[in-house]
């Protein structure tokens, strides 16, 4: 469970990110946070990556207060996470399949648990028959494909995506969507910033909206423009 | 760490060097210039304080007794200036060893029937009856001033011979070329720090992604700063082989050449040894090569840690 209590994120400059936001995110959960740019989406993916700490309040996952978690920990927190960006963030001068390997390369993973691993990620997003490409020899939709599998093949409890569809045309966007559902129902916690109406409107999950940093609705199985 | 995950990220530093191929090599070169001049210096240093070591052991004073002391009471003196922890050597030398020892110094090898005879009248005379006396030899050309108060309180001293400037001149000179040298090695020491930064900041501005997914995913900071740290390693111990080559051949060829052509200096001055300088030198490149690339390449990667 995802617990954010009282948060604020006041920027250098005294610009407010998020203003004493409360939310419980339960495991299982699919989540859209939606809202205008510099709403506080982002911020609040931030805090929960612990790219950021927050100004005030605390925040817990599954019970562990990460706030005043020490670095090393932090890598340890982000290994039960996955990160989607909007960018992609592939490294270009390796394969799908390395793309996807590196990310347990670096937390040392086993060899051979490598090997079973990055092929079944490969297969949750369809992208078996291209793990040889290299990235730029693919589609846009397929790279951030390749980037939601690095992002789950070491089985994380929490996915987060940043904008996952900001660069991708209505018909990759929805299967980008596609498999970010198909991992919420292996009973993966996904939470989605976006401002895709389309997509919102179409999948009716939990969704969060926000406005000035501020929780301005929380609607289960809600569109983007639901009122309350 | 695993095994594998070493071998990884030496391999990815070792991989670094060539990514960056030309600034890699401009530091390389200019590491490998700085350490040349750093073991030019090492050089001058060594042989500036050898030398001076040297003289200081022969930069004795002489400590004439007055007339009618016994060898008993000169010995007595001898003694207690041996018990001195200033005093490295001394030598007693009686008024007939004094005249013996002129005698020997103005006639040389030659053989000489007149001189020999002229010299054998004044043996039963020695001119140097009052010539007595104990030299005196310093651990260190500085406790020079000390000894010779010691001497001049000795009721039976006459007169303390020495050379005071010569001895104050020598300690400072040994002085100021090892502080020199140790700022002018500081100084390159930082040169090379900066540079080696330099690139590294190169390499990982080159880098940065796949730095920022690495901490995405969770690497931990020395996972990430290892490949980084054995780049500089590299590249440090790449610029210190040049420098090893050429000092040890440029310093043997040098003193091998004044040795061979201008044996009137090596006559006054004696070198260190190629072997000598490079048992001193060789750990001073390998620990700052290695230092210098490790430190460098922490500074230059300690920004992108902190995602």
């Amino acid at each position: 469970m995802i617990e954010l209590k009282n948060v604020t994120k006041i920027y250098d400059g005294n610009v407010t990110g998020v203003d004493h936001l409360n939310l419980t995110i339960e495991d299982g959960e699919f989540v859209f946070l939606v809202g205008e740019s510099g709403s506080g989406k982002s911020t609040l993916l931030k805090l929960l990556m612990r790219e950021l700490t927050p100004t005030e309040g605390s925040i817990t996952i599954n019970g562990k207060e990460i706030t005043k978690l020490r670095r090393k920990k932090v890598a340890e927190l982000r290994r039960n996470m996955g990160i989607v960006f909007q960018d992609y963030r592939l490294l270009p001068k390796r394969t799908v399949y390395e793309n996807v390997s590196f990310a347990l390369e670096v937390i040392e993973v086993p060899s051979r648990k490598i090997r079973r691993s990055v092929p079944a990620a490969l297969n949750l997003v369809g992208l078996s028959h291209k793990s040889k490409n290299m990235p730029n020899e693919i589609s846009g939709g397929e790279q951030q494909r390749t980037a939601i599998a690095r992002a789950i093949v070491n089985n994380p409890p929490v996915v987060l995506a940043d904008e996952p569809t900001g660069n991708l045309d209505p018909r990759n966007s929805q299967e980008i969507m596609e498999v970010l559902d198909a991992i919420n129902k292996r009973g993966t916690t996904v939470i989605v910033a976006t401002h895709d109406r389309a997509i919102v409107d179409e999948m009716k999950k939990r969704v969060v909206h926000l406005e000035n940093g501020v929780i301005v609705r929380d609607s289960l199985e809600g569109g983007y423009d639901d009122e309350d | 760490m695993r095994i594998r995950t070493m071998k990884t990220c030496i391999k990815d530093g070792f991989k670094g060097i060539f990514r960056n191929g030309l600034m890699s090599l401009a530091s390389i070169g200019t590491i490998a210039a700085c350490l040349i001049i750093l073991g030019i210096t090492y050089c001058l240093v060594m042989n500036v304080q050898y030398f001076a070591g040297s003289l200081e052991g022969n930069l004795g004073m002489v400590a004439f007794l007055q007339a009618g002391v016994t060898e008993e009471q000169a010995l007595e003196l001898e003694q207690k200036l041996n018990e001195r922890e200033d005093v490295d050597h001394t030598r007693y030398v009686s008024s007939d060893e004094a005249w013996q020892d002129f005698k020997q110094e103005l006639l040389g090898d030659t053989a000489d029937d007149l001189n020999d005879a002229l010299m054998g009248e004044l043996d039963s005379d020695n001119p140097l009856q009052n010539s007595a006396n104990i030299e005196v030899y310093p651990v260190q050309a500085e406790d020079q001033q000390t000894i010779v108060e010691f001497l001049n309180q000795q009721e039976i001293v006459r007169k303390v011979s020495y050379s005071a400037d010569a001895s104050q001149a020598l300690a400072s000179f040994g002085k100021l070329v090892t502080y020199v040298g140790i700022a002018l090695i500081l100084f390159l020491i930082f040169i090379a720090l900066l540079l080696i930064a330099n690139t590294i900041k190169l390499s990982v501005y080159i880098r940065r992604n796949e730095i920022n997914i690495m901490k995405y995913i969770g690497a931990t900071d020395g996972f990430v700063r290892l490949p980084f740290i054995v780049e500089g390693i590299f590249i440090g111990c790449l610029g210190a082989i040049l420098p090893i080559v050429i000092v040890y051949f440029g310093y043997d060829s040098l003193v091998g050449l004044l040795n061979s052509r201008f044996s009137a200096i090596t006559t006054l001055v004696n070198f260190l040894s190629v072997n000598e300088i490079m048992r001193g030198l060789l750990p001073i490149f390998l620990v700052l090569s290695v230092l210098v690339g490790a430190v460098g390449s922490m500074i230059s990667i300690r920004k992108h840690l902190k995602v």
